[in-house]
């Protein structure tokens, strides 16, 4: 049995953790926020310098491992190899990073939304079941709580807490999030809501008779004042529907458009469009004719040219090179999609 | 000396979770992130004692739920933590030299840590537990944490032996 002493420190640091919890859960700006923004603004600091270190290395696995074999045979040769491999990768990692902005931008331009980027710079624990991450801007770079967050590919989430220097984001596929959803080319609307997977989210039509087809994408529909979450940012398309019409439990499977576990470049929007945007962020479906299918037959002819529509946008995005977050996501912005 | 071995305790805790959160997170291995703050914590029990033990788990699990991405109960982790801390502080011999018996203490504690704090974050009302996910998250932190512990008990061993040598005179 553990002296008396240890009892004493166990009791103690037992009852502060009591405390924590029940100030958490009862919620408000307690003492709680302040030494959140306190250790923020020291592990973020070591955060944003882990991450600066890291992002050129771990594009640069690949190249690692040939040279690896080399260096038994020629040592001198390897070792030069590796330099070179590592400058190469370097600039592989440079160029996926502009790729990413580049596709940022395009989404933000086309959909006239006014972002500030950001990087990711840690993730939570997937033992936590908490979809969160967390970003390198705060309140000194004009983010606010309930912002939405988007990257090249579509709704990456809304600003959950906000730190001087980081952020922590919620992303979409969180079980605390619900998104409102309206169906591309439709005025069909429903709320999308995480279901803490990362590639499967529930979307309920709010009209049960409504036509649903798989393969449809959803925008989002827009929140009064842009926040939390703006409007026409495309969310992610039907993958699965049970249930039929007009059925209370009519339940349809959203796959994100958004790799959530390939996150780097993100932008957060300050200032959402004076119009709605409707459908123009989203990526093309040239095949597709105007107005949705109703019957069967149509029905599997959209799927198709929806899925049709996803391979081009992943040729587009396919010699983007080496990821910098991930070697195997070298298509990290539409990898999600097959 | 008190002040000494809290300096050595933080800073291990303030690697740990900037690792996790940085690196380990980011691997996107299958299942769990590696859990390195609660090897961490079964380190320092194993070279300390459970008293730095469940002290080392109140200071993780408060400096883990506050830090940046987490949006769990603030609290939760430290009770966890400091059961931890304690348990193997107490039920582990310190002259227990079989490197991977401690390393096999660590994969469990890095398994019931994310079992138990599961189940007290669904008894607190957080609705995020995806309950047929968790049999897979606790094997894989358990192999994670198993070969984490490999690496970070001798570690911590070597550095808590050469920084707070007078804790090792009893």
């Amino acid at each position: 049995m553990p002296s008396r002493r240890i009892r004493i420190t166990i009791a103690t640091l037992l009852v502060a953790s009591l405390t924590f919890v029940i100030l958490d859960l009862r919620g408000g700006d307690g003492p709680l926020s302040s030494a959140r923004a306190a250790a923020s603004a020291v592990v973020g600091v070591l955060q944003e310098g882990v991450n600066v270190v890291v992002s050129p290395f771990s594009g640069a696995r690949a190249s690692y491992s040939t040279w690896r074999d080399q260096a038994s045979q020629i040592a001198e040769l390897g070792e030069e190899n590796a330099k070179l491999s590592e400058e190469l990768s370097a600039t592989l990692s440079d160029r996926a990073r502009a790729r990413a902005l580049d596709e940022l931008l395009r989404v933000s331009s086309t959909g006239r939304y006014r972002i500030t980027p950001a990087e990711v710079i840690s993730v939570g624990p997937a033992q936590d079941f908490a979809w969160t991450v967390g970003i390198d801007a705060g309140s000194l770079d004009g983010i606010e709580k309930d912002m939405t967050v988007i990257n090249g590919a579509g709704l990456v989430g809304r600003v959950l807490k906000v730190n001087p220097t980081t952020s922590t984001v919620v992303l979409l596929v969180d079980v605390s999030s619900a998104v409102g959803g309206r169906v591309a080319t439709t005025e069909e609307v429903g709320i999308v809501s995480g279901t803490g997977r990362q590639d499967s989210m529930d979307f309920q039509l709010l009209d049960p008779l409504a036509e649903l087809v798989i393969g449809d994408a959803l925008v989002t529909f827009g929140s009064r004042g842009g926040r939390p979450y703006a409007p026409g940012i495309p969310i992610g398309e039907v993958a699965d529907i049970t249930g039929s019409a007009g059925q209370l439990a009519r339940v349809a499977t959203v796959r994100p458009f958004v790799d959530v576990s390939q996150l780097s470049v993100v932008g957060v929007i300050i200032r959402p469009p004076r119009d709605d945007p409707r459908d123009s962020v989203l990526p093309p479906r040239d095949e597709t004719p105007e107005g949705e299918s109703i019957d069967e037959g149509n029905a599997q002819a959209n799927a198709d040219a929806g899925d049709e529509a996803t391979v081009d946008g992943e040729v587009d995005s396919s010699d983007a090179g080496s990821s910098n977050t991930n070697p195997a996501g070298a298509d990290s912005a539409n990898g999600n999609e097959n | 000396m008190v002040v000494r071995q809290l300096v050595v305790i933080a800073s291990l805790l303030l690697a740990a979770v900037v690792l996790q959160t940085t690196v380990l997170s980011r691997l996107g291995l299958p299942g769990a992130t590696p859990d390195l703050v609660v090897v961490t914590v079964v380190a320092v029990a194993l070279a300390l004692g459970p008293g730095p033990g469940a002290l080392t788990g109140f200071l993780g699990g408060a400096l883990l739920d506050i830090a940046t991405p987490s949006d769990a109960i603030v609290g939760l982790a430290s009770i966890v933590l400091v059961a931890v801390g304690l348990a193997v502080g107490v039920f582990m011999d310190r002259e227990e030299s079989n490197i991977w018996v401690m390393s096999l203490v660590a994969g469990a504690a890095c398994g019931g840590a994310a079992l138990a704090t599961a189940l007290l974050s669904a008894v607190l009302g957080s609705e995020r537990i995806v309950w047929d996910v968790v049999p897979g998250v606790t094997l894989t932190t358990v192999l994670y944490g198993l070969i984490l512990g490999r690496v970070t008990i001798p570690l911590v061993g070597v550095l808590s032996r050469r920084l707070v040598p007078e804790a090792y005179l009893d």
